[in-house]
């Protein structure tokens, strides 16, 4: 076992970390820009150390610095958090090279998942169903109108070198195709100077499913049950849940054989994430997220796994605690993200309690939100023997919790869970603008 | 509260080391701040040659050395006693192992009472087996070294304590 480790990272997720390892017996060492000297995570360690001012890119994501204070201050690892430098490739790489654990997988396999082509051919290549589209790039547009029948309205134009949306067009019948594609085309070679493009099926309200995967890097990979994050403000996440309403136990089965084949070929070690677009009986393989994520939580509740445990236990020593055969799910979790809508000085904090309620926050009354990092402040999660026991457990939650001195999503999140369409559990990733008006009137 | 005790507080105030106090009682608001007996200095770390060094291998790669910030106002240790008046403090743009001489047996670059001039090296900050050289931006007399030689040192804590000449 470690004894120390250095947690690159602030806020909630470190404090997360923070309280694996001490259950572990594991010393920690945080690091704190200037604007969060008296953040939790700086309390909550064995020591802190300083490691720049407020902006990040001048101090979290430093690498120097980070690993600097983990040399000097007799870490054996780091462990990335979220976000930051979690997926950055050449940091791991740099912070092998110092002889330090990175806390996550080869730099080889993240610099692999990163790149949105390469993992789509990876997981097709195990099996996994991506979303259809044309094989190669289209220009001709006979031929596009062809391929686009072929695939069945509507279909999208997407860039080859693209992402943000540029060059991207929705086309839904052939009269509109020829017109969309010159666009589409002229979009791509004036923004990424290639106006390469293909085309695939667009998949119109899909549910937003991810398996949670843990993985020793010695070829034993263990599913941790699937995730439903289809409730999303612009592609960010508001509420989570374990399991889907949207996935059965075929789906489920098909998807976990798929993702354990892929990251055994990977040698995956760690945690991460195998996200999905769901719609109807199918499902086609999005991304991997190549670390732990927010919301692992609901999955922890539903298996009863740390998995920050898991993760440090698998990266640092090649082994995990659970058996990938006697995983089961037991009852349903929910997690609702708090977000601060204004940065400011906690000036009363009253977090609900009881059965069945987590609380995962930096905040503390009196402590400082300041206005530089991500707005998330803290995570309130339930479990319950089934959905609707859980989603009466968050609406109990929620009513009791109280943050003063900032203003937070808290209520709007309230009114989201207790709206009939969520009720349902019949919803996909465009719910949330359907009623996003409706939303920002709740205070 | 009377005048008397407000008096008094100011008094006491003044003549200690407490640099703000701030006070509510009932319908009185009081602020005390002293004209900041603290200045903290930016400082210039120029990413040097490797030098005849502590650490053997000066092979690493070429990274950069944070550039530093505008004053420094939070994230300083507390234990920060400045000998007298109109003293600065000069801290540490990186984190980073403090040496205070170029070599394990050289000299050290400055003692107590050294005069420096602006340019000078003063000490090397050694990150990722790359020797920065921190040089004094303006003439001036060192009053105390704060950091102690081979240690760690994180962004913002004090090096050096010096008068401007």
């Amino acid at each position: 076992m470690i004894q120390r480790l250095l947690i690159a990272n602030r806020g909630e997720i470190a404090v997360r970390v923070i309280r694996t390892c001490r259950e572990m017996g594991i010393e920690t060492v945080a690091v704190y820009s200037t604007a969060d000297k008296d953040n939790l995570h700086v309390r909550l360690a064995d020591k802190a150390i300083c490691i720049g001012p407020p902006a990040s890119a001048k101090s979290y994501l430093v690498r120097e610095n980070l690993i600097m204070a983990a040399l000097r201050s007799s870490c054996q690892a780091i462990h990335p958090g979220v976000g930051f430098l979690s997926e950055n490739a050449d940091f791991a790489r740099a912070v092998k090279k110092e002889g330090l654990i990175f806390i996550g997988p080869d730099p080889e396999v993240i610099d692999l998942l990163g790149d949105k082509v390469q993992a789509r051919n990876t997981a097709k290549k195990y099996g996994l169903p991506i979303t259809p589209g044309t094989e190669g790039a289209v220009s001709d547009s006979a031929k596009a109108v062809a391929a686009a029948e072929k695939l069945g309205y509507p279909v999208i134009i997407k860039a080859a070198a693209g992402g943000g949306g540029k060059g991207m067009r929705i086309v839904r019948s052939s009269a509109e195709l020829p017109e969309n594609l010159a666009i589409a085309s002229r979009e791509a070679e004036a923004n990424f100077a290639d106006g390469t493009v293909f085309i695939e099926r667009y998949l119109e309200n899909p549910r937003h499913v991810e398996l949670q995967i843990i993985a020793d890097g010695n070829g034993t990979v263990a599913v941790l049950g699937e995730r439903d994050c289809s409730v999303q403000k612009r592609h960010q996440k508001l509420i989570e849940e374990s399991p889907s309403p949207g996935v059965d136990d075929d789906m489920r089965r098909r998807m976990a054989e798929g993702a354990v084949r892929m990251f055994r070929e990977l040698r995956y070690q760690g945690a991460g994430t195998i996200e999905f677009l769901v719609s109807g009986k199918d499902f086609y393989f999005m991304e991997v997220n190549a670390r732990v994520q927010v919301e692992h939580p609901v999955s922890e509740y539903v298996t009863g796994v740390d998995i920050i445990r898991q993760q440090i236990l698998a990266c640092t020593e090649g082994r995990l605690e659970v058996d990938p055969q006697s995983i089961t799910i037991n009852g349903w979790s929910i997690e609702c993200r708090i977000n601060a809508l204004t940065p400011g000085t906690i000036s009363r904090l009253d977090v609900p309690g009881g059965p069945g309620v987590r609380w995962d926050s930096f905040l503390y009354n009196g402590c400082t939100v300041p206005p530089h990092y991500d707005s998330m402040v803290g995570k309130l999660i339930v479990h319950g023997s089934n959905r609707e026991r859980a989603l009466a457990r968050m609406d109990r939650a929620l009513g009791e919790l109280s943050i003063g001195g900032i203003k937070t999503n808290a209520q709007q999140q309230r009114w989201i869970i207790n709206h009939p369409t969520f009720r349902s559990g019949n919803f996909g990733t465009a719910f949330y603008a359907e009623i996003e008006k409706e939303v920002e009137h709740v205070r | 509260m009377d005048d008397r005790t407000i008096l008094a507080l100011i008094d006491k105030f003044s003549s200690g080391q407490l640099v703000e106090l701030e006070l509510d009682e009932g319908p009185l608001h009081l602020v005390l701040r002293k004209e900041s007996a603290v200045v903290h200095r930016p400082v210039t770390v120029t990413p040097g040659a490797p030098v005849p060094a502590p650490a053997p291998n000066a092979g690493g790669p070429a990274v950069a050395a944070v550039p530093p910030e505008a004053p420094i106002h939070l994230g300083l240790p507390a234990h920060i006693d400045l000998a007298s008046e109109g003293a600065e403090l000069i801290t540490s743009p990186i984190v980073a192992t403090f040496y205070r001489s170029p070599g394990p047996d050289a000299p050290a670059f400055v003692e107590k009472g050294s005069r420096v001039k602006a340019g000078q090296t003063i000490c090397i900050l050694e990150a990722m087996k790359m020797m920065n050289h921190l040089e004094a931006e303006f003439d001036c007399e060192i009053l105390s070294v704060k950091a102690e030689n081979g240690s760690l040192v994180e962004y913002g804590q004090p090096l050096f304590e010096v008068k401007r000449l």
